[in-house]
C-alpha cells in the first residue's frame, strides 16, 4: 500500500516485500530518467503523496492524487527597488534601502516632495521657524521661515530655570529672526533680597562689562515718589534695585530691541515689573555699547538668585 | 565653597550648570566689592546732600515738619519687607 506512513520496525521483526515497497521505496523520492519511466513504474501503485524527481527535466514533483505537479516552493522569484527604495537582487541574500532615510545626513532634515515620485533633503531652519508654504520655492514649494505669530507675532524662543546661582547666560537668543525681544522674569529673587536684578549683554561667550546706562524706577505702593538707580557708563544695567527674596520674586517684562544677532548696534531696553506683595511698578530703559549681541546675562548685585526666565521673539 | 553659574543655548536647547572657575569666582568677589563700595558711596551722598538742604532751608527760617514735608524720603521702606 503506497503511503502507508511510519512504521517502528522492532529487533526480530520480519521485514516483508510489501514493507519495502510501501514503508520505503514509495516514501522516497524515486528517480525516473523522465515522466514516461515514473508512470511505467508507478504503474498500479501510484498514490498520492509520492515523490519524484525526473532528471530529464530536474524537476521535483509530487503526485497530488489526480496529477504531477511541481514540489511546493517559494513563488518570489525577485526583489526589485521600486519609488523610493534601492537595492534588490534575484538570488542569494538580498538587502534593500530606503533612499528617504539615507536622504537624512544630519538632525531635523525632512523629505519633502520634489515631484510625482521624487523626494530632497530639507534642512532644519533656525530657532523658532516654522515651515511655510511657498510655490515660488523650487523645487520643494515649502520652506523655512519666521513666523508670522498670528495675532501676537511672539515666538517662545527659550525657556530657563535656575536654582540658587550666581549668574544666568542665556545664550544664541538674538538672531536675524527678529530685532525686538520680549524677556518674561518669573519669580525671580535673591538670596539677598534687597540685592538688585542686573544684566549684562553677551555677544558669543564673551560677556560686556562697559557701557550701560538707564534708569531704574521704583516706587513703593505707599510712598508718593520714585527711587531712582542710575545706571552711568555702568558694569551691568541695574534692572530692579530690589529683587526680593524667595517667594517675595521679581516678576515683569523687559524688551530688548535694536539686536538681531548678527549687526553691531547698540540695544534699547525698557519694561515693567511688580515686587512682590508691595505692589510697586519699576520701569527701565538704556543702552550698552555696540556689538552683534547674542544674549543676556542675569546676576543679582552680591549673592545668588532663583527663578524662571521665558524669551520670546516678535516678528519683524 | 565656589558659586555656580547657569548656562542654556536657545539653539541647542542644551542646559548646564557648572562652578565657577578661580578667575570667575575672583572676578565676582571683585565685582561685589565694587559694588558694596558703590553702594555705599552713593547712599553717603544721599545723606550728606540732604543734610546740606536742611541747612539752607533752616537758614531760611523753616520749622522741622515744613523741611520734613519738602525733602523726599530718598529711601523709602514698604510696609511689607521682603528683604
Amino acid at each position: 500500500m503506497a503511503g502507508a506512513g511510519y512504521k517502528l520496525f522492532n529487533t526480530g521483526d520480519v521485514l516483508t516485500a510489501a514493507q519495502v515497497n510501501t514503508y520505503l521505496q514509495e516514501q522516497a523520492v524515486m528517480r525516473f530518467a523522465n515522466a514516461a519511466a515514473r508512470t511505467t513504474a508507478l504503474s498500479g501503485v501510484l498514490a498520492e503523496g509520492m515523490v519524484s524527481y525526473l532528471m530529464d527535466t530536474n524537476a521535483l514533483e509530487v503526485y497530488d492524487g489526480s496529477a504531477w505537479v511541481g514540489a511546493a516552493s517559494g513563488d518570489i522569484t525577485a526583489v526589485t527597488a521600486g519609488t523610493g527604495i534601492t537595492g534588490g537582487g534575484t538570488s542569494g541574500a538580498v538587502t534593500i534601502t530606503n533612499s528617504m532615510a539615507t536622504e537624512i545626513t544630519a538632525a531635523g532634515d525632512i523629505i519633502v516632495g520634489t515631484g510625482s515620485g521624487t523626494f530632497d533633503n530639507l534642512p532644519i531652519g533656525t530657532t523658532g521657524q516654522v515651515l511655510t508654504a511657498d510655490t515660488t520655492v523650487s523645487p520643494y514649494k515649502v520652506k523655512w521661515a519666521t513666523a508670522s505669530g498670528g495675532s501676537s507675532g511672539l515666538t517662545k524662543i527659550t525657556t530657563s530655570s535656575f536654582s540658587n546661582v550666581a549668574s544666568v547666560n542665556i545664550d544664541s537668543i538674538f538672531s536675524t529672526s527678529y530685532k525686538s525681544y520680549l524677556i518674561v522674569f518669573d519669580e525671580v529673587s535673591g538670596a539677598t533680597g534687597t540685592d538688585s536684578l542686573q544684566m549684562q549683554l553677551r555677544y558669543g561667550s564673551t560677556t560686556q562689562t562697559s557701557g550701560y546706562y538707564g534708569s531704574s524706577l521704583r516706587n513703593l505702593y505707599n510712598v508718593s515718589t520714585f527711587t531712582n538707580t542710575g545706571s552711568t557708563n555702568a558694569a551691568q544695567f541695574t534692572i530692579h534695585n530690589y529683587i526680593g527674596a524667595a517667594t517675595y520674586g521679581f516678576t515683569g517684562e523687559m524688551w530688548i530691541q535694536r539686536v538681531d544677532g548678527s549687526t553691531s548696534q547698540v540695544p534699547h531696553y525698557y519694561g515693567q515689573g511688580y515686587e512682590n506683595t508691595n505692589g510697586n511698578l519699576v520701569l527701565f530703559g538704556g543702552t550698552a555699547a555696540s556689538q552683534a549681541f547674542s544674549g543676556i546675562l542675569l546676576k543679582s548685585s552680591s549673592s545668588n538668585i532663583t527663578g524662571n526666565v521665558v524669551v520670546y521673539g516678535l516678528a519683524k | 565653597m565656589k558659586n555656580k553659574i547657569y548656562f542654556i543655548d536657545a539653539i541647542t536647547g542644551e542646559e548646564t550648570v557648572r562652578e565657577m572657575t578661580v578667575h570667575e569666582q575672583e572676578a565676582r568677589d571683585a565685582e561685589i566689592a565694587q559694588w558694596l563700595l558703590d553702594e555705599a558711596t552713593t547712599k553717603e551722598k544721599l545723606a550728606n546732600d540732604k543734610l546740606v538742604k536742611i541747612a539752607a532751608y533752616k537758614k531760611l527760617g523753616l520749622t522741622d515738619e515744613e523741611i520734613e514735608a519738602l525733602i523726599p524720603n530718598d529711601n523709602p521702606q514698604p510696609i511689607i519687607t521682603n528683604g
